[in-house]
Protein backbone atom coordinates (compact mmCIF):
# COMPACT_ATOMS: atom_id res chain seq x y z
CA UNK A 1 0.00 0.00 0.00
CA UNK A 2 1.20 3.50 -0.82
CA UNK A 3 -0.13 6.21 1.41
CA UNK A 4 -0.91 9.23 -0.79
CA UNK A 5 -1.14 12.67 0.77
CA UNK A 6 -1.36 16.06 -0.86
CA UNK A 7 -1.41 19.54 0.62
CA UNK A 8 -0.60 23.10 -0.44
CA UNK A 9 3.17 23.45 -0.67
CA UNK A 10 6.02 25.39 -2.24
CA UNK A 11 7.16 23.57 -5.37
CA UNK A 12 10.87 24.31 -5.03
CA UNK A 13 11.43 23.96 -1.27
CA UNK A 14 8.58 21.42 -0.84
CA UNK A 15 7.65 23.22 2.38
CA UNK A 16 3.98 23.25 3.28
CA UNK A 17 2.23 26.56 2.76
CA UNK A 18 0.46 28.05 5.77
CA UNK A 19 -2.75 26.09 6.34
CA UNK A 20 -5.91 26.68 8.28
CA UNK A 21 -6.92 24.24 11.00
CA UNK A 22 -9.57 22.88 8.65
CA UNK A 23 -6.99 22.26 5.93
CA UNK A 24 -4.73 20.41 8.38
CA UNK A 25 -7.69 18.27 9.46
CA UNK A 26 -8.27 17.67 5.75
CA UNK A 27 -4.78 16.17 5.46
CA UNK A 28 -5.49 13.99 8.49
CA UNK A 29 -8.71 12.88 6.80
CA UNK A 30 -6.78 11.82 3.71
CA UNK A 31 -4.68 9.52 5.91
CA UNK A 32 -7.68 8.18 7.85
CA UNK A 33 -9.62 7.40 4.68
CA UNK A 34 -6.73 5.29 3.39
CA UNK A 35 -5.85 3.55 6.64
CA UNK A 36 -9.36 2.91 7.86
CA UNK A 37 -11.65 3.08 4.84
CA UNK A 38 -15.34 3.05 5.64
CA UNK A 39 -14.79 3.52 9.34
CA UNK A 40 -15.05 6.67 11.38
CA UNK A 41 -11.94 6.75 13.53
CA UNK A 42 -10.33 9.59 15.40
CA UNK A 43 -7.21 7.83 16.71
CA UNK A 44 -5.16 5.73 14.34
CA UNK A 45 -3.29 2.67 15.49
CA UNK A 46 0.40 3.53 15.65
CA UNK A 47 1.60 0.17 14.36
CA UNK A 48 -0.74 0.42 11.40
CA UNK A 49 0.41 3.95 10.70
CA UNK A 50 4.05 2.82 10.77
CA UNK A 51 3.35 -0.06 8.39
CA UNK A 52 1.39 2.17 6.03
CA UNK A 53 4.07 4.84 6.08
CA UNK A 54 6.58 2.47 4.46
CA UNK A 55 5.74 3.86 1.06
CA UNK A 56 4.18 7.25 0.60
CA UNK A 57 3.34 9.64 -2.16
CA UNK A 58 3.53 13.14 -0.72
CA UNK A 59 2.52 15.91 -3.10
CA UNK A 60 3.30 13.59 -6.01
CA UNK A 61 6.78 12.62 -4.76
CA UNK A 62 7.42 8.97 -3.90
CA UNK A 63 9.01 8.69 -0.47
CA UNK A 64 10.02 5.54 1.39
CA UNK A 65 10.57 5.34 5.12
CA UNK A 66 13.01 3.04 6.88
CA UNK A 67 12.54 2.42 10.59
CA UNK A 68 14.90 1.27 13.28
CA UNK A 69 13.54 0.13 16.65
CA UNK A 70 16.34 -2.17 17.68
CA UNK A 71 18.76 0.00 19.58
CA UNK A 72 19.36 3.11 21.59
CA UNK A 73 19.26 6.46 19.81
CA UNK A 74 21.66 9.22 20.80
CA UNK A 75 21.53 12.92 20.13
CA UNK A 76 25.03 13.41 18.74
CA UNK A 77 26.43 14.39 22.15
CA UNK A 78 26.09 10.83 23.42
CA UNK A 79 22.88 11.47 25.35
CA UNK A 80 20.01 9.05 24.84
CA UNK A 81 17.13 10.40 22.81
CA UNK A 82 13.60 9.15 22.27
CA UNK A 83 13.99 9.02 18.53
CA UNK A 84 14.85 10.97 15.45
CA UNK A 85 13.61 11.52 11.90
CA UNK A 86 16.28 12.24 9.35
CA UNK A 87 17.16 12.25 5.68
CA UNK A 88 20.56 11.19 4.36
CA UNK A 89 21.84 12.88 1.19
CA UNK A 90 23.16 9.45 0.16
CA UNK A 91 19.62 8.05 0.20
CA UNK A 92 17.42 10.20 -2.00
CA UNK A 93 13.69 10.17 -1.31
CA UNK A 94 14.12 8.04 1.81
CA UNK A 95 13.23 9.17 5.30
CA UNK A 96 14.96 7.43 8.21
CA UNK A 97 13.14 7.09 11.50
CA UNK A 98 14.95 5.72 14.54
CA UNK A 99 13.03 5.07 17.73
CA UNK A 100 14.66 4.23 21.03
CA UNK A 101 12.84 1.00 21.84
CA UNK A 102 14.35 0.77 25.30
CA UNK A 103 13.04 4.19 26.33
CA UNK A 104 9.66 3.64 24.74
CA UNK A 105 9.06 0.15 26.15
CA UNK A 106 6.44 0.00 28.87
CA UNK A 107 5.61 3.68 28.55
CA UNK A 108 2.31 3.60 26.77
CA UNK A 109 1.79 7.31 27.20
CA UNK A 110 4.65 7.84 24.77
CA UNK A 111 2.88 6.10 21.90
CA UNK A 112 0.50 9.05 21.67
CA UNK A 113 3.48 11.40 21.46
CA UNK A 114 5.04 9.15 18.81
CA UNK A 115 1.83 9.07 16.82
CA UNK A 116 1.79 12.87 16.86
CA UNK A 117 5.45 12.97 15.81
CA UNK A 118 4.91 10.47 13.02
CA UNK A 119 1.90 12.41 11.76
CA UNK A 120 3.69 15.72 11.88
CA UNK A 121 6.44 14.20 9.77
CA UNK A 122 4.02 14.06 6.86
CA UNK A 123 4.61 17.79 6.55
CA UNK A 124 8.40 17.50 6.88
CA UNK A 125 9.23 14.58 4.59
CA UNK A 126 9.11 16.57 1.39
CA UNK A 127 11.64 19.09 2.70
CA UNK A 128 13.74 16.40 4.38
CA UNK A 129 14.42 14.47 1.19
CA UNK A 130 15.13 17.57 -0.87
CA UNK A 131 18.91 16.94 -0.93
CA UNK A 132 21.64 15.74 -3.24
CA UNK A 133 22.81 12.14 -3.39
CA UNK A 134 26.28 11.54 -1.92
CA UNK A 135 27.11 7.82 -1.60
CA UNK A 136 29.86 7.84 1.02
CA UNK A 137 30.51 5.75 4.10
CA UNK A 138 32.80 6.94 6.83
CA UNK A 139 33.21 6.19 10.49
CA UNK A 140 34.80 8.34 13.14
CA UNK A 141 38.20 9.79 12.55
CA UNK B 1 28.71 -0.19 -2.53
CA UNK B 2 25.59 1.68 -1.54
CA UNK B 3 24.51 2.24 2.03
CA UNK B 4 21.47 0.05 1.40
CA UNK B 5 23.60 -2.86 0.18
CA UNK B 6 26.06 -2.46 3.04
CA UNK B 7 23.24 -2.41 5.61
CA UNK B 8 21.87 -5.62 4.11
CA UNK B 9 25.29 -7.29 4.21
CA UNK B 10 26.02 -6.45 7.85
CA UNK B 11 22.40 -7.04 8.88
CA UNK B 12 21.56 -3.70 10.45
CA UNK B 13 18.90 -1.18 9.52
CA UNK B 14 19.63 1.46 6.93
CA UNK B 15 18.60 4.10 9.46
CA UNK B 16 21.20 2.93 11.99
CA UNK B 17 24.00 2.62 9.44
CA UNK B 18 23.20 6.03 8.07
CA UNK B 19 23.41 7.53 11.57
CA UNK B 20 26.84 5.94 12.03
CA UNK B 21 28.01 7.19 8.65
CA UNK B 22 26.86 10.73 9.43
CA UNK B 23 28.50 10.58 12.88
CA UNK B 24 25.15 11.06 14.59
CA UNK B 25 25.36 7.85 16.60
CA UNK B 26 27.84 6.40 19.06
CA UNK B 27 30.56 4.22 17.49
CA UNK B 28 29.17 0.78 16.68
CA UNK B 29 29.93 -2.31 18.80
CA UNK B 30 32.96 -4.47 18.04
CA UNK B 31 31.09 -7.14 16.11
CA UNK B 32 29.62 -4.51 13.77
CA UNK B 33 32.98 -2.81 13.21
CA UNK B 34 34.42 -6.21 12.27
CA UNK B 35 31.47 -6.99 10.01
CA UNK B 36 31.82 -3.60 8.28
CA UNK B 37 35.53 -4.23 7.72
CA UNK B 38 34.78 -7.59 6.12
CA UNK B 39 31.98 -6.18 3.95
CA UNK B 40 34.09 -3.23 2.81
CA UNK B 41 37.24 -5.33 2.46
CA UNK B 42 39.16 -2.96 4.73
CA UNK B 43 41.60 -3.78 7.54
CA UNK B 44 39.61 -4.08 10.76
CA UNK B 45 42.36 -2.17 12.57
CA UNK B 46 41.68 0.87 10.37
CA UNK B 47 38.01 0.89 11.28
CA UNK B 48 38.72 0.40 14.99
CA UNK B 49 41.13 3.32 14.78
CA UNK B 50 38.42 5.37 13.04
CA UNK B 51 36.07 4.42 15.87
CA UNK B 52 38.77 5.66 18.27
CA UNK B 53 39.30 2.44 20.14
CA UNK B 54 41.72 -0.47 20.16
CA UNK B 55 40.81 -3.69 18.39
CA UNK B 56 39.52 -6.28 20.90
CA UNK B 57 42.67 -8.43 20.75
CA UNK B 58 44.85 -5.44 21.72
CA UNK B 59 42.50 -4.11 24.38
CA UNK B 60 43.67 -6.74 26.85
CA UNK B 61 47.22 -5.58 26.24
CA UNK B 62 46.74 -1.84 26.59
CA UNK B 63 49.89 -1.46 28.70
CA UNK B 64 52.01 -3.05 25.95
CA UNK B 65 50.37 -0.86 23.30
CA UNK B 66 51.12 2.28 25.32
CA UNK B 67 54.69 1.16 25.96
CA UNK B 68 55.34 0.51 22.26
CA UNK B 69 53.76 3.84 21.32
CA UNK B 70 55.88 5.73 23.86
CA UNK B 71 59.05 4.00 22.66
CA UNK B 72 58.31 4.93 19.05
CA UNK B 73 57.43 8.49 19.98
CA UNK B 74 60.68 8.83 21.93
CA UNK B 75 62.63 7.38 19.00
CA UNK B 76 61.02 9.83 16.59
CA UNK B 77 61.74 12.74 18.92
CA UNK B 78 65.43 11.79 19.24
CA UNK B 79 65.99 11.77 15.45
Amino acid sequence: MTLAVAYAHDRSSREPRPMTTQQIWGVADQVRRQLAPGRSVVCLDLERLIRAAGRMMINGIAIATHWDFERSVHDGRGREALGVTEADPALPNIVLISLNAKLIAEREYLTNRLGLGASRNLFCFGVAVNGNAKPVLKLWG
Amino acid sequence: MTLTELARRVEVSIAYLSRIERERENPPPDHLVSALARALDLPADDLFAAARRLPPDLRARTEDVIAVYRQQAARRASR
